[in-house]
C-alpha cells in the first residue's frame, strides 16, 4: 500500500514533469514502465530535477528574450531621443545664427538712420528697423523655448522706463502703446534683454486683443520690499475667469511646451523668462473690460538711481555727447533747480528774457567771433556755481556783481561758458547804467580783464538797445513766449 | 548685442511713433528753437526726449544741435521740435539767411546791415 502510494506519489511528479518538461516526458514514461519502485522513485526525482532545470532554462531564455526586446526598444527610444536632441540643437544653432544676423542688421539700420536726413527715406528705414526688431524677438522666443541663454547682453543698468519703451517698440502696433513711467529706477543690465522680451510679449498680447483704436497703457509703481510692479493694461475683450486661471497657472508653473498647441507660445515664453529671473507675472481683469498683466520685478533686478544731480551730471554726457559745451553747462546748471525744486521754476522765466538774450548770439551763424569774446570777462564776475540751486532768478538779479571777483585772483579769468552771460545782463535788465556791474570787480582782475570788460560793456549796450527794440516790436505777439524767445526775433541786432 | 554696439535702448522709430518728418513744415537743420514760458511751465509733466528737448532749448539751439544732444536722427529731432512747437512749448525761428530774395543761399542786405550795426556797437 505504501509502495503503491509511493509509486503513485512518484508518478504524480513525473506526470507533472512530463507535462511541464515537454521533451523529458517520453523518457519519464519509459522509466516509469519498466523500473522497480525505488529506482522509479530515484529516476522520477532525477527526471523532476531535469524537468525543473529545463523549465528554468526555458523561463530564463524567455526572460532574456523579453529583456532583449525591452532593451532594443529602449535603445530605439534613446536613439530617437538622441536624434531629437541633435535636431533641436541644430535648430537652436540655426536660430541663434539668424538672431545674430538680425541683430547686426538692426545695428546697421541704426547707423543708417543716424546719417539719414531725408524724411521719406528715414521713414522707410524706420519700417525696416521695426520689422527687423520683431524678427529678432521671434527668434529670441524660439531660443527661450529651447532653454537657451539670453543672447543679448547689456552691461549697465537701464532705466525701467526705457526698458518698457524698448519692449513696446518690439510690438507690431507699437504706436498704440503708451508708456507712462516717471520712476527713474534702473533694471539690472544682465536682465535687460529678458525683461524687455517678457514685457514685449505681454504688450503684444494687449494690443492684439484690444480694438485698434484703444491704447495699451504701461505703468509702474514700487511695491514693498524693493519690488517694482509694471502693469500692462488693455481695454479689449478680456478673458473669461477660467481662461485667466489657466493662464495664471501656466505662468506660475510653466509646463513642458506642447508642440501641438502653438497658440499660447507667447505665454510659455513669458513663463520661462519669468522663471529665469524670479519675476512674477499675473493676469487679471481690467476694470471696465480687458486684461491687466502685473509684472512684479524682484528687488535684486532693480537698482536705485544715484541722487538726481549726480546722475544727471554723470549720465547725460555719456549717453548723448554734447556737441556744444556752452549749452551743456547751461543745462546742467539749470537742471538742479528744475529737478529739485519745481517751485523756483516760474520765477526763472522772467529773468530768462535777459538771460536768454545774449546767449542767442553765439549760435547765430553770422557772428561767431564775438561770441567767445563775450564770456571771458564776464566769467570774472559770475562763476558762482553754488549760487545756482536757490533759483536762477535769484542768481540773475543779485549774485554776480558782489561776491565772485576773488575767484579770479589767480590772474587768469576762470571761464565757464554760458553761465556768465546771464547775471551781468540780468542785473542790467531794468534800464540801469550799463557800467554798473563792470566797475567793482575791475581792479582785482588787472588790465586785460578791464579792457575786455569795457568791450563787453559796449556790446551789452548794443544788446540792451536791441532788446528794447524787440520788446517794443513784439508786444503784438503772445507776451510770455516772446519773453522767453529773447532776441531771436528780427530785431536782435 | 553689447552696450557699446547700440547706445540707445529705445529705437529711434519708437520716439516718434514711426514719423520721420515734420510734415508740411519745412525745418532746416539750422532753424533755432527755444523754450517758451509755457514750455517751462510744462516741464514737470513732460517725459523722455520731449522733456530733454525743452530743457535743452532753455538756451536757443539749432535743430541740428537738438538731434546731436539727444542722440537721435535729424528727422526725429524735427518731429520732436515740430510737435513741441505745435503745442506752444517751443518757439521756432527759421533762419533768415538761407532765404535770400533770389532763392540762393545769400543773406539779405538788410540783415547784413543790422549785423554791421551790431558790430559797430561793439
Amino acid at each position: 500500500m505504501q509502495q503503491g502510494m509511493g509509486i503513485h506519489a512518484a508518478r504524480q511528479p513525473l506526470l507533472v514533469t512530463a507535462r511541464t518538461g515537454g521533451s523529458v516526458a517520453p523518457l519519464g514514461l519509459l522509466v516509469l514502465l519498466d523500473a522497480s519502485p525505488p529506482l522509479v522513485l530515484r529516476v522520477g526525482a532525477v527526471a523532476l530535477a531535469v524537468a525543473g532545470f529545463v523549465a528554468l532554462i526555458r523561463w530564463q531564455l524567455r526572460d532574456q528574450e523579453r529583456s532583449s526586446q525591452l532593451s532594443a526598444a529602449r535603445r530605439d527610444a534613446s536613439e530617437a531621443a538622441e536624434r531629437h536632441r541633435s535636431a533641436s540643437e541644430l535648430f537652436v544653432n540655426l536660430v541663434r545664427r539668424s538672431q545674430r544676423l538680425v541683430d547686426r542688421q538692426v545695428s546697421l539700420l541704426v547707423e543708417l538712420e543716424a546719417r539719414e536726413t531725408d524724411a521719406e527715406l528715414l521713414g522707410d528705414l524706420f519700417r525696416l528697423d521695426h520689422l527687423a526688431t520683431r524678427i529678432r524677438r521671434s527668434a529670441e522666443s524660439l531660443l527661450v523655448l529651447a532653454g537657451d541663454e539670453p543672447p543679448r547682453r547689456w552691461g549697465e543698468p537701464v532705466p525701467l522706463a526705457e526698458v518698457c519703451r524698448a519692449a513696446a517698440s518690439e510690438v507690431e502696433e507699437y504706436q498704440r502703446v503708451e508708456v507712462a513711467i516717471e520712476a527713474d529706477q534702473l533694471v539690472a543690465g544682465h536682465a535687460f534683454a529678458d525683461v524687455t522680451h517678457l514685457l514685449a510679449e505681454l504688450i503684444e498680447n494687449g494690443t492684439t486683443f484690444s480694438p485698434p483704436g484703444q491704447q495699451v497703457e504701461v505703468t509702474a509703481r514700487g511695491g514693498t520690499g524693493g519690488v517694482w510692479v509694471v502693469r500692462i493694461e488693455d481695454r479689449g475683450l478680456g478673458m473669461s475667469a477660467s481662461d485667466l486661471t489657466a493662464a495664471n497657472r501656466t505662468l506660475a508653473e510653466p509646463p513642458e511646451v506642447d508642440l501641438k498647441r502653438s497658440s499660447m507660445l507667447g505665454l510659455h515664453v513669458v513663463a520661462r523668462l519669468a522663471q529665469r529671473h524670479g519675476i512674477t507675472v499675473e493676469l487679471g481683469p481690467t476694470p471696465g473690460g480687458g486684461v491687466t498683466a502685473s509684472v512684479t520685478l524682484p528687488g535684486q533686478l532693480i537698482t536705485r538711481p544715484a541722487p538726481a544731480p549726480e546722475r544727471r551730471a554723470a549720465a547725460a554726457p555719456a549717453r548723448r555727447p554734447r556737441a556744444v559745451a556752452d549749452h551743456g553747462l547751461r543745462i546742467s546748471a539749470a537742471t538742479p533747480a528744475l529737478v529739485e525744486a519745481p517751485a523756483p521754476t516760474p520765477p526763472k522765466v522772467r529773468p530768462s528774457l535777459a538771460e536768454v538774450a545774449p546767449a542767442v548770439l553765439p549760435p547765430a551763424p553770422a557772428v561767431p567771433p564775438p561770441a567767445p569774446a563775450v564770456p571771458i570777462p564776464a566769467a570774472a564776475a559770475p562763476t558762482p556755481a553754488p549760487a545756482v540751486p536757490p533759483g536762477l532768478g535769484a542768481v540773475a538779479s543779485a549774485g554776480p556783481a558782489s561776491a565772485p571777483p576773488s575767484r579770479t585772483a589767480n590772474g587768469l579769468p576762470r571761464r565757464i561758458r554760458g553761465t556768465h552771460l546771464a547775471p551781468p545782463v540780468a542785473g542790467r535788465e531794468p534800464p540801469g547804467p550799463p557800467t554798473a556791474p563792470a566797475s567793482p570787480p575791475a581792479g582785482s582782475d588787472g588790465d586785460r580783464a578791464e579792457a575786455t570788460r569795457s568791450l563787453l560793456t559796449g556790446f551789452q549796450a548794443g544788446q540792451a538797445a536791441a532788446l528794447e527794440d524787440l520788446s517794443a516790436s513784439a508786444t503784438s505777439l503772445d507776451p510770455p513766449d516772446v519773453a522767453a524767445l529773447g532776441s531771436l526775433g528780427d530785431d536782435r541786432w | 548685442m553689447t552696450a557699446g554696439e547700440r547706445g540707445r535702448v529705445v529705437p529711434a522709430y519708437a520716439l516718434t511713433r514711426g514719423r520721420s518728418g515734420s510734415g508740411d513744415r519745412a525745418l532746416p537743420l539750422e532753424a533755432v528753437v527755444c523754450t517758451t514760458t509755457r514750455g517751462e511751465a510744462a516741464l514737470p509733466r513732460l517725459r523722455y526726449e520731449r522733456r530733454d528737448a525743452v530743457e535743452l532749448a532753455a538756451t536757443p539751439v539749432a535743430i541740428a544741435e537738438v538731434a546731436s544732444h539727444l542722440d537721435v536722427p535729424l528727422g526725429v529731432a524735427r518731429v520732436l521740435v515740430s510737435d513741441l512747437a505745435d503745442e506752444g512749448l517751443l518757439a521756432l525761428h527759421l533762419p533768415v539767411i538761407a532765404t535770400g530774395s533770389s532763392g540762393a543761399a545769400e543773406p539779405e542786405p538788410e540783415l547784413l546791415e543790422r549785423l554791421l550795426g551790431g558790430l559797430r556797437a561793439v
